[in-house]
């Protein structure tokens, strides 16, 4: 076990950010990965140095393994990490790492395979007795599809076993599409992961999305930090996030918590890890999706809640030592939620809207943190995703982190792009979010019909 | 007044008995940049040729000590001031973060020396990305004017790497 020194960070943006900042807690010495469209960038100026690897195209710097390891062994890194999207699921990178005496900020390559896999983290699942819902193995033929389908009953859902975020992922109605939506999901697996298997579950409903934030050590500590609630979505990206989940009976989270740590446990994981769980809210039963074998977006809202920093009990365990905590300090305390905050125009069905900022400033606060790689000046351009900022309130209960919420995001000054914000202000007043009785379609299926966007500044 | 012998000399016999730590004069396209300890404050820009934002050098206060990827001052030169004209000619660029390599192997002669001619697509130098090995060709024919990179020293993507002056 030896100390680390300084670490690479392999990503760009907030979470780049995010991640500095974790690293001066920690004491530790930084280098930023930068592709040429971020040489300017907050994480750029705030890294102690920052380090030129590729063109803008994500393919040929962020997402390019070779150049991001060169990037750590030039600078006498020891230790990466590879924030959240990008190469952060990748078993190359975890691999390329080992191989160059670099510390890898996540688990071991095997165990992010036996994780990833969400074909194989499913069978785990069962093996371990927790609840994956009715689907199928790896669907490998047509008629292996229309077995399945007569089986497990329609609607269904496609999807890619090699990765996530709505990508190789099909919903059929009807036994007739199945053919033509088997072959554009696996078709479109492949080209997103290099992996075309897909397999096939029940659709539920009235879903919500609830996940757990689990930490496990190289000592065999597994923690939880308790639940989160995702359910707000549009076409799978996820828009508000909370926690603790809302309205989950006591039974229902109990066993979700258990579920949980018991899948981690089984995996000789070492990391953060988050494991998804689809809630039917109607039967008041849970499946296991999967798991995120990386740091997600939305983990500002359990580090609210109790008070600990998982990007720093990350770079620990990185180093080898135990989680700074056990499971019975773990103390949760109010209700967390986080907004989005992207440079896109809702009323045009989200269209990015890149553009430079003329004016950025953020309300933070004891109970408000806003994380973001945004500057006054700063160009938000077209290479990369849209997500300006997270704007995270706190409160004692639910009620009170909304308005929270709302209050911090009106607050949130920002000129020269179109944002999510007049949108999102209006999600956080509807009446059905507010009781909290929404399920994972409720955005797209009852409030988007019916919203009238505010008049657009002349 | 131009750029010439009598010039330089004369601009660095009166750097050297000044207190100056830098001087940069620039006489129509020419510039001259000097420096006492070797190390600019400011980039030596090219106005013509160079990027609009040339990468930082590679080594800044969190790197490791690596070797200088200033050329070390002529032998000519007065002390420690080291003339450091901006290279003439077309910037040639790294493709990746990596390791500069002059030579096709370890003891083989180099791709290119300062005064070389070579062809358009010609190998230039290798830029090493974990033990990929990436041709780095001139697009252009020409004359080689300067090599501001040490053999073996880690580079940046867009660092220039080799400038060639386009003959014809």
């Amino acid at each position: 076990m030896t100390a680390l020194r300084r670490v690479l960070v392999a990503n760009r943006g907030e979470i780049a950010v995010r991640i500095l900042r974790a690293c001066y807690d920690e004491g530790l010495e930084t280098v930023l990965a930068v592709s040429a469209a971020d040489r300017q960038s907050l994480g750029a100026q705030l890294a102690d140095r920052a380090v030129t690897i590729g063109p803008a195209a994500a393919t040929e710097s962020y997402l390019d393994v070779d150049r991001v390891v060169a990037a750590a062994v030039t600078t006498d890194c020891d230790a990466l990490h590879p924030g959240y999207g990008f190469l952060s699921e990748r078993p190359e990178l975890a691999e390329a790492c080992a191989e160059n005496g670099i510390r890898f900020v996540g688990p071991s390559a095997e165990a992010m395979r036996r994780s990833g896999d969400k074909a194989s983290a499913r069978d785990l699942a069962r093996d371990l007795g927790v609840s994956i819902g009715a689907g199928s193995g790896i669907v490998e033929t047509e008629t292996e599809a229309h077995a399945v389908g007569a089986d497990i009953g329609y609607p269904l859902l496609i999807k890619a076993a090699g990765g996530g975020g709505g990508r190789g992922m099909r919903l059929v109605e009807d036994p007739n599409d199945l053919a033509g939506a088997w072959a554009a999901a696996s078709g479109e697996a492949a080209q997103a992961f290099g992996d075309g298997r897909v397999f096939i579950e029940r659709y539920v409903r009235r879903a919500r999305h609830v996940e757990v934030q689990v930490l496990a050590d190289a000592h065999g500590n597994v923690v939880h930090l308790g639940h989160r609630d995702c359910t707000l979505q549009r076409r799978y990206q996820k828009l508000v996030e909370e926690a603790p989940a809302i309205g989950l009976p006591d039974q229902l989270t109990a066993d979700i918590l258990s579920a949980a740590t018991r899948i981690i446990g089984a995996l000789e994981y070492e990391g953060a890890a988050t494991c998804e769980f689809l809630v039917d809210s109607e039967r008041d039963s849970y499946a296991f999706l999967e798991i995120n074998a990386r740091l997600q977006v939305e983990h500002p809202v359990t580090e609210m809640v109790t008070g600990r920093d998982i990007v720093r009990e990350q770079l620990r365990i990185a180093a080898g030592n135990a989680l700074s905590f056990a499971q019975e300090d773990v103390t949760y305390a109010g209700h967390a939620i986080e907004v989005r905050v992207n440079a896109e125009r809702p009323e045009r069905d989200f269209m990015p809207s890149p553009g430079t900022l003329t004016k950025w400033a953020t309300p933070v606060g004891t109970d408000i943190r806003v994380e973001t790689a945004c500057y006054p000046g700063w160009t938000v351009g077209p290479d990369y995703d849209s997500l300006l900022a997270k704007v995270v309130a706190r409160g004692e209960d639910r009620p009170s982190a909304i308005a929270r919420a709302r209050h911090a995001l009106r607050h949130l000054r920002v000129e020269g792009v179109s944002t999510t914000v007049p949108f999102a202000l209006d999600v956080l007043a509807d009446p059905a979010f507010v009781s909290g009785d929404i399920h994972t379609r409720w955005l797209e299926e009852q409030f988007l019909p019916h919203w009238t966007p505010p008049e657009e500044p002349v | 007044m131009e750029m010439n012998p009598e010039t330089i000399k004369a601009l660095l016999d009166a750097f050297e008995v000044s207190d100056w730590q830098e001087m940069t004069i620039t006489i129509g396209s020419d510039r001259l940049h000097v420096s006492r300890d070797g190390t600019t404050t400011s980039p030596a820009p090219d106005p013509v040729q160079h990027p609009p934002d040339p990468p930082p050098p590679p080594q800044a206060a969190a790197a490791p000590p690596v070797q200088s990827p200033r050329p070390s001052p002529p032998a000519s030169s007065p002390q420690a001031a080291a003339p450091m004209a901006a290279p003439e000619g077309t910037a040639i660029e790294s493709p990746s973060v990596g390791l500069f390599w002059r030579a096709p192997a370890p003891g083989a002669p180099p791709f290119v020396e300062v005064g070389a001619r070579v062809a358009a697509d010609e190998t230039v130098a290798i830029v090493e990305v974990m033990k990929l090995m990436n041709h780095v060709v001139s697009p252009v024919a020409g004359v080689v004017t300067a090599i501001p990179v040490e053999n073996g020293e880690a580079v940046e993507y867009g660092q220039p790497l080799v400038f060639v002056v386009p003959e014809g």
